[in-house]
């Protein structure tokens, strides 16, 4: 019965340093994300598929972005825990928050770098990725797209 | 607040666009529901359980949505799409997105 | 076309919750849960096992024993004569009998499985010092016969794993694990209780044979001897038997409480007997 009381240590030790290092990375992240999103805030992103008429005339080109974002082990356990009681994962929100705003700035950079100010008919599609076979999923990946009508100087 | 997933609403006109708004919630079953389920897939029909739990994730975040919207000062939200996507075994993730606008 | 991107205040999409408390209540409430099915399973499990006839115990033991066990030599017949002698001072119920087999391997137990048979390893025996020791180890199996021990073991392992193999099947490995140890650590106390009430029923019974209870306390030390080397400092909750040491401190409140002599004078294993465990 001794491993067993090793399991239980080891186990302890993975779930703190999955909070610790779960909560410095994603703090980081979200002040980067607010950061950028203030910079890229003119570059519009609109989810309509026709250009209005008032626009004029401007060469299109399609503009994408994606990211894909792991979820540490302390949240995957809360998670697991979760889906026995049911309710929400509120341990997952963040993660997909997170990629999904990623995403759409690096979308909104690749759009500026091509010297365009607006960006049309987003779409975003999310997946996730499977990383063992019993299908204990701990990453996604969010992919926005969209066409970005481009400024010709 | 008007919701719809029509781009140019009949009798209506953009007068401002605010961007992209996005309401999404992840939720997931218990172990109930599951039994329930398994049970179900022997016998085959609508799993009830899993249908009432979504439709109440989704009206979830169409709700958040309509809070992003609010908080632009936007009256509608038009071209809504929605995505389910499975997170993690167990559980989903409802997504919906639109653009926020003002409509006279 | 007009477009304005008033900034989107945060914690819309998120809930702001603090982790650590989610993580304290729902683990918390995973394990009250499991804990209280699995007492609630072992206590009508045990109480079902009445109804479950021994002659079913010993139709299931017997194919196992008989491809186990070896032809019958002289320790056999010996230990089975002395389990015989005490027998009928334990009060077995009538369609009780007990089988004890002596096997050649240098395990250092004894244990007590289906039937009422009995194993008794060369490793513990040749370390034995005297008949009285000897006599408190049956009288021990004997007791987890009569009060249906290894039954009831079966019982509740077969359905604890069970059910978290239906309950977890679905979720990952993690949690299954979690919803596993916290069932096998509620039955290692049920095991530890068995194993208390096993001392005493055979503490009882070595008194009316010898007149004292000096085989029991000689026992009780030479495997608290055997197990010093293994144990390396694991926890009373991760343990199947009470502590040595606690077994030993119970036995002599009991003597005292009855007012037993703990010291008497030891009948040694016949010569014969023990040189040829000896020589084997």
């Amino acid at each position: 019965m001794e491993q067993f009381q090793y399991q239980i240590i080891f186990f302890f030790v993975l779930l703190i340093l999955g909070y610790f290092f779960g909560r410095y990375f994603e703090k980081k992240h979200y002040k980067s994300i607010i950061k950028r999103e203030a910079k890229y805030s003119n570059l519009a992103v609109i989810a309509i598929k026709t250009v209005p008429l008032s626009e004029p005339v401007k060469p299109s080109i399609l503009v994408t972005g994606s990211v894909v974002i792991s979820v540490d082990y302390f949240k995957r356990f809360l998670a697991m825990l979760r889906t026995l009681l049911g309710g929400r994962v509120t341990a997952y929100e963040t993660l997909l928050d997170r990629a999904r705003r990623e995403a759409i700035l690096r979308m909104k950079e690749e759009a500026s770098t091509l010297n365009a100010d607006k960006i049309f008919n987003i779409k975003i599609e999310t997946s996730s990725i499977s990383n063992n076979a019993s299908g204990n999923i701990g990453s996604v990946e969010v992919f926005a797209y969209g066409t970005a009508l481009v400024n010709v100087n | 607040m008007l919701i719809s997933n029509l781009e140019v609403i009949p009798g209506k006109v953009i007068i401002e666009h605010f961007g992209l708004v996005q309401g999404s919630t992840v939720r997931s079953k218990h172990v109930g529901r599951d039994i329930m389920a398994g049970i179900k897939n022997i016998f085959g029909g609508e799993l009830v359980g899993y249908t009432e739990l979504l439709q109440e994730a989704r009206e979830e975040a169409v709700e958040r949505m309509k809070q992003q919207a609010q908080a632009t000062g936007a009256n509608a939200v038009v071209n809504v799409r929605f995505s389910t996507s499975s997170v993690t075994q167990g559980a989903a993730e409802l997504f919906a997105y639109g653009s926020a606008v003002t409509l006279e | 076309m007009k477009y304005s991107s008033p900034k989107i205040p945060e914690g819309i999409n998120t809930t702001d919750e603090n982790p650590l408390k989610e993580f304290a209540i729902l683990t918390s409430g995973v394990i009250s849960v499991v804990i209280a099915l699995a007492l609630v399973i072992s206590y009508s499990l045990d109480w079902t096992s009445q109804f479950i006839p021994f002659s079913y115990e010993e139709s299931i033991a017997q194919p196992f024993v008989d491809k186990y066990t070896n032809e019958r030599g002289e320790i056999d017949d010996y230990l089975q004569e002395l389990a015989d002698k005490i027998t009928p001072l334990m009060s077995l119920p009538d369609d009780m009998s007990i089988k004890v087999h002596y096997v050649d391997e240098d395990v250092k137990n004894a244990m007590a499985t289906l039937g009422g048979n009995i194993f008794i390893y060369r490793g513990l025996l040749e370390k034995l010092p005297s008949e009285n020791a000897l006599v408190m180890l049956l009288g021990h199996e004997i007791t987890h016969v009569k009060l249906r021990h290894p039954l009831k073991s079966l019982n509740k392992g077969m359905i604890i794993s069970l059910l978290s193999a239906f309950v977890g099947g679905q979720t990952s490995s993690d949690v299954t694990g979690l919803l596993s140890s916290t069932g096998t650590l509620t039955l290692l106390s049920f095991s530890r209780d068995q194993e208390q009430e096993s001392d005493y029923q055979a503490t009882i019974m070595i008194e009316k044979y010898y007149g004292h209870t000096q085989g029991s306390i000689e026992l009780l030390t030479i495997l608290a001897q055997q197990n010093n080397k293994t144990d390396i400092g694991t926890l009373e909750v991760f343990n199947s038997h009470p502590e040595l040491q606690e077994r030993i401190k119970f036995i002599e409140q009991v003597s005292k409480a009855n007012n037993w002599m703990i010291t008497g004078e030891t009948v040694a294993i016949p010569t014969k007997i023990s040189n040829a465990i000896n020589n084997q």
